[in-house]
C-alpha cells in the first residue's frame, strides 16, 4: 500500500468541484420553501428601514421626491426638539412604569403556579385565556373603568373615601394608569415562564429538597438562576416593545392631554402624516432605532456578562 | 465544455438570481407617456388639462364609494346615485371599491399615500374641506375650472363661502357634498329648568358664561367640550382670532399671543377655575366628552349637523329636544377689533380627482364627481331620504335649494342657524399651517393650573412651533 500523496488527485478535486446532486436535492426545497420569506422579510422589513434611512437625509417632497438634501439637518431638528425630549421622556416613563408594575407578575405567577399541587392546567388555562380576547376590546374596557364619572376605578376611590382621580386626563397621572393593567399579568409570558421552569432538572429539586431547601429557597437559589435567559429575552422584547409603543396609548388617550403620554412612534406619525414633515419624521424613526439597538445590545451584553 | 459548479457557488447564484427576481419584480412599471398628468404633477397652481367632452371609448375609473348591500342610513342614497349614473353613462364603468373604514386621520393618511403614487382610486372623497386645500397644497388632486362648464354649471349657484372652501389659490379643486357648519347644541329641557325660554341661545361671552352657569347643577356641567382640541379653535375663531395668518406668498406668522388667543384661553380657564361650570376633565377627546353629553352629564355640546343625523341612531335625542346655535362671539368680534373677521367653521364634504391617471380617466372621474353631487342629485337624495323616513339636518351648498328641502324630520328652529353659519363662515386663515399641535401644550400648561401664566406659556407654544415646524416648512416652501 502505497503512502496517501500530499497532493489531492485530480479525480477527487473534481468530485468536489461538481455538484452533489444528491445533497443539492436535499437542501433545493429548503432554500425553495425559504426564499418567500426571506425575499418577503427583505422588501418589507429591510428596504422601509434603508428607505427611511435615506429619507431622513431629505426635506422630503412627496410629490416630487426626494426633495432638499439636508444632510443630517432633520436629527440636528430632531434631537434639539423640546417635544422630541418631552415625548422620548414619556416612552421611557411608560416603559418604566410598565417594568415596575408588569414586568414581574407574570414570573411570580408562573412559579406559583409551578407550586401548585391541583388545578395546575386550569390555572394555566385561565392565565391564558385573556391572550384570545382582542386587544382591542380590553382597551376600550379599561378606558370606561378609568371613566371619570361612570368608571369603576372612581366608583371604589368613593368606596375608599378618597377623592376621585382623572386617570386619563390628568397629565401626571395618565402615564401611571397606562400601564396599571400590567399589573394583572398573565397572557403568553406565564406559558412561556412556566414552560422554562418546568425545563429546571427535576434531579437538582430533588435533590435540594433532599438537604431541606424551603420552597423559597428552591426558587431563589435553583429556579430563578435556570429561568433567567428566559427572563432576559422577554426583558429585551418588552423594552423594544415600549419603545415602539403606539396603539394601546393611542386608542385610550390618543397622546393627550396635551403630549403627556404621546409616545416616540405617535411623534413619528405626527410629523410624516400631520405634518407631512416625512424626512423629519424619519430622522425620529432612525433615533429610536438607534436606541432601541443600544439597549437591547446593552442588555444583551449584560445577559452574556451573567452567563460568564 | 462541461462547466463544474461547486455547492457554495452553486447557492451563490441561487441567491443572486433570487434577488434579482425579486428586484425585478419591484421595479416600477413603465408606463407610456400619456398615462401621467404632469401638468398637474408638481405645480398645483398650473392650468388644468383642458377638459374634453366625454370618452367616447369605454373608460373604467376606480372610486372607494361602494355602499353596503345592507346599507339602511342616510348614506345609502350613494348607491341610487351610482346606479343613475351608470345609466345615463354607459360609456363610463365606475369600479366601486369599499371605502376605507378607519378614522378621520388614518383616512388623510391613506389617501396621501395613495395619491403619492400612480394608480391610485381616480376619485377621493374627503369629510372635511380643509383636507382639499391640503392636498391641493400638496400637487395631489387636480384642478377643476376646466370641467365645471362642461359637467357643473350650477358653480355659480353655491354659496359664497362653499365656493370660497373649494378652491385653493384661486384654482377650484373639489365638488362640494353636504356643508358642516360648526355650532353648540343646547338642551332644552335644561335650559327650561333653569328658567330660561326654551328658543334661546347666547349671542356673546357674557350670555355664554351666564347660561353655562344657570345651566351647571350637581348633575350636570353647563359646559363640557374637549378644550385642547379644536373646541378652543372654534371659540378662537368667533372671537375673530386665529394662530397662524398665511401671507400672499404662503409664508405664515404666528399669532399665538396675540390677544383673541389670550382672551379665549382665559375665557377657558375662567370655566375651569373661576365658574366651575366645566367638569375638571377638560382634556377629555370628543368621544368621551359626547358620552358625557350623550349620558346627560352636560347641557351644550359642540355640535355639526351631520353628527346629530348620526346621534339619532345612537342615543334618545331627537331634533326637538335641542336647540341648534352659531357661537357667542368673543369681545374682539363683538368690539370689532379682531385680528381677521369673526367667522364660524364652514366646511364641506369633498369630492376631488386624482391627477395621476390618464388624462380620459381625469375627464371621466371629474364628469362623475359633478353628476353625483350636483343640484339634481342633492334634491333626489333629499326625496329619498324622505321617502324612507329618515331624520337629518343639513345646510345645501346652493343658495336656491333651502335647508329644509334637503332635512327632513327637524323644526323649524334648526333652519335659520345653519344659515346664519353660513353668513358668518370664512376660509382657514392659514390653510397651509399644519403646526397646530404646538399649541395644545401651551394650553395644557394654562389649563393645569389656577395660577399659570397665559401669556407665558403662549409665547413659549409659538417659539416652539417657529423653531420646530415653521422654519423648515418656509425653507420648504423656498425650495
Amino acid at each position: 500500500m502505497g503512502m496517501p500523496s500530499a497532493v489531492p488527485s485530480e479525480a477527487l478535486v473534481r468530485s468536489q468541484k461538481l455538484i452533489n446532486w444528491q445533497r443539492l436535492g436535499r437542501t433545493l426545497p429548503g432554500i425553495v420553501f425559504l426564499a418567500p420569506a426571506v425575499i418577503a422579510f427583505i422588501i418589507f422589513r429591510y428596504y422601509p428601514l434603508l428607505k427611511g434611512l435615506y429619507m431622513s437625509l431629505f426635506r422630503w417632497d412627496t410629490q416630487n421626491p426626494p426633495g432638499a438634501f439636508v444632510g443630517l439637518n432633520n436629527f440636528s431638528l430632531t434631537l434639539s426638539s423640546d417635544v422630541f425630549r418631552e415625548v422620548f421622556v414619556n416612552t421611557l416613563l411608560l416603559y418604566a412604569f410598565g417594568m415596575l408594575l408588569g414586568f414581574w407578575v407574570p414570573v411570580v405567577q408562573s412559579l406559583l403556579l409551578n407550586e401548585l399541587r391541583r388545578g395546575y392546567y386550569l390555572f394555566r388555562f385561565l392565565y391564558v385565556l385573556p391572550v384570545m380576547v382582542p386587544g382591542i376590546a380590553f382597551l376600550m374596557v379599561w378606558k370606561y373603568i378609568w371613566h371619570p364619572d361612570f368608571g369603576l376605578a372612581n366608583a371604589v376611590m368613593l368606596i375608599l373615601h378618597l377623592p376621585k382621580q382623572l386617570w386619563l386626563s390628568d397629565p401626571k397621572l395618565v402615564k401611571l394608569t397606562l400601564r396599571l393593567p400590567s399589573l394583572l399579568g398573565g397572557g403568553m409570558s406565564v406559558l412561556i415562564y412556566t414552560a422554562a421552569i418546568q425545563n429546571v432538572s427535576l434531579e437538582v429539586i430533588e435533590a435540594a429538597i433532599m438537604d431541606g431547601a424551603s420552597a423559597w429557597q428552591r426558587t431563589r437559589f435553583i429556579i430563578l438562576p435556570n429561568i433567567l435567559p428566559i427572563v432576559g429575552i422577554l426583558f429585551v422584547l418588552s423594552l423594544t416593545g415600549s419603545l415602539l409603543a403606539f396603539d394601546d396609548v393611542w386608542i385610550m388617550t390618543g397622546g393627550g392631554p396635551g403630549y403627556s403620554s404621546t409616545t416616540l412612534v405617535m411623534g413619528v406619525y405626527q410629523r410624516a402624516f400631520v405634518q407631512n414633515q416625512y424626512g423629519l419624521g424619519s430622522a425620529w424613526a432612525v433615533v429610536i432605532l438607534i436606541c432601541t439597538l443600544i439597549l437591547t445590545l446593552a442588555r444583551l451584553w449584560t445577559m452574556r456578562e451573567e452567563r460568564m | 465544455m462541461a462547466i463544474s459548479l461547486s455547492r457554495r457557488e452553486f447557492l451563490k447564484a441561487a441567491g443572486l438570481t433570487t434577488v434579482l427576481v425579486a428586484l425585478a419584480a419591484c421595479a416600477p412599471k413603465a408606463t407610456p407617456e400619456p398615462t401621467k398628468a404632469p401638468e398637474q404633477k408638481a405645480e398645483p397652481t398650473k392650468p388644468a388639462a383642458t377638459a374634453t367632452p366625454a370618452p367616447a371609448k369605454k373608460v373604467k375609473i376606480k372610486v372607494y364609494d361602494l355602499v353596503a348591500e345592507d346599507c339602511t342610513g342616510p348614506g345609502c342614497f350613494d348607491r341610487e346615485a351610482q346606479k343613475m349614473f351608470d345609466e345615463a353613462h354607459p360609456n363610463i364603468e365606475v369600479e366601486h371599491l369599499p371605502f376605507p373604514s378607519v378614522s378621520v386621520e388614518k383616512r388623510k393618511e391613506y389617501w396621501v399615500t395613495a395619491l403619492s403614487t400612480e394608480g391610485g382610486p381616480s376619485v377621493v372623497f374627503f369629510d372635511n374641506a380643509t383636507f382639499t386645500m391640503q392636498m391641493a397644497a400638496m400637487g395631489n388632486v387636480a384642478p377643476l375650472d376646466d370641467y365645471l362648464p362642461l359637467y357643473y354649471p350650477e358653480w355659480d349657484d353655491l354659496f359664497p363661502i362653499v365656493q370660497e372652501i373649494s378652491k385653493y389659490n384661486g384654482k377650484v379643486y373639489q365638488i362640494p357634498g353636504m356643508v358642516e357648519v360648526n355650532g353648540i347644541a343646547v338642551r332644552r329641557d335644561y335650559l327650561k329648568e333653569a328658567g330660561y325660554d326654551e328658543n334661546f341661545y347666547p349671542k356673546d361671552w357674557p350670555e355664554w358664561l351666564e347660561m353655562c352657569q344657570k345651566l351647571t347643577t350637581a348633575d350636570h356641567w353647563g359646559f363640557q367640550w374637549p378644550m385642547i382640541e379644536w373646541g378652543f379653535g372654534n371659540f378662537l375663531c368667533m372671537d375673530g382670532g386665529t394662530v397662524a395668518l398665511e401671507k400672499e406668498d404662503r409664508t405664515i406668522e404666528l399669532h399665538f399671543a396675540s390677544k383673541e388667543v389670550i382672551e379665549t384661553a382665559q375665557m377657558f380657564k375662567d370655566c375651569v377655575f373661576k365658574y366651575k361650570v366645566t367638569g375638571p376633565d377638560t382634556f377629555s377627546d370628543f368621544a368621551t366628552n359626547l358620552n358625557n353629553f350623550q349620558q346627560n352629564k352636560a347641557a351644550t355640546f359642540n355640535f355639526m349637523p351631520s353628527w346629530l343625523n348620526w346621534l339619532f341612531g345612537t342615543a334618545k335625542f331627537q331634533p326637538e329636544q335641542l336647540n341648534f346655535a352659531p357661537y357667542p362671539l368673543g369681545p374682539s368680534a363683538v368690539n370689532k377689533n379682531s385680528l381677521i373677521k369673526p367667522y364660524s367653521g364652514v366646511s364641506t364634504h369633498s369630492w376631488m380627482v386624482n391627477p395621476k391617471q390618464p388624462k380620459d380617466e381625469m375627464d371621466a372621474g371629474a364628469q362623475y364627481i359633478c353628476y353625483i353631487r350636483s343640484k339634481e342629485m342633492i334634491k333626489k337624495e333629499a326625496e329619498w331620504w324622505k321617502a324612507n323616513e329618515l331624520r337629518g339636518v343639513y345646510a345645501s351648498p346652493f343658495k336656491d335649494v333651502p335647508w329644509n328641502t334637503v332635512s327632513s324630520g327637524v323644526p323649524e328652529w334648526w333652519g335659520q342657524p345653519l344659515l346664519t353659519i353660513l353668513e358668518y363662515g370664512g376660509v382657514s386663515p392659514a390653510p397651509d399651517y399644519l403646526g397646530a399641535d404646538y399649541l395644545d401644550k401651551a394650553l395644557q400648561e394654562i389649563l393645569r393650573a389656577g395660577d399659570s401664566d397665559i401669556q407665558a406659556e403662549l409665547q413659549k407654544g409659538e417659539d416652539r412651533a417657529k423653531r420646530e415646524f415653521l422654519d423648515e416648512y418656509h425653507k420648504k416652501l423656498q425650495g
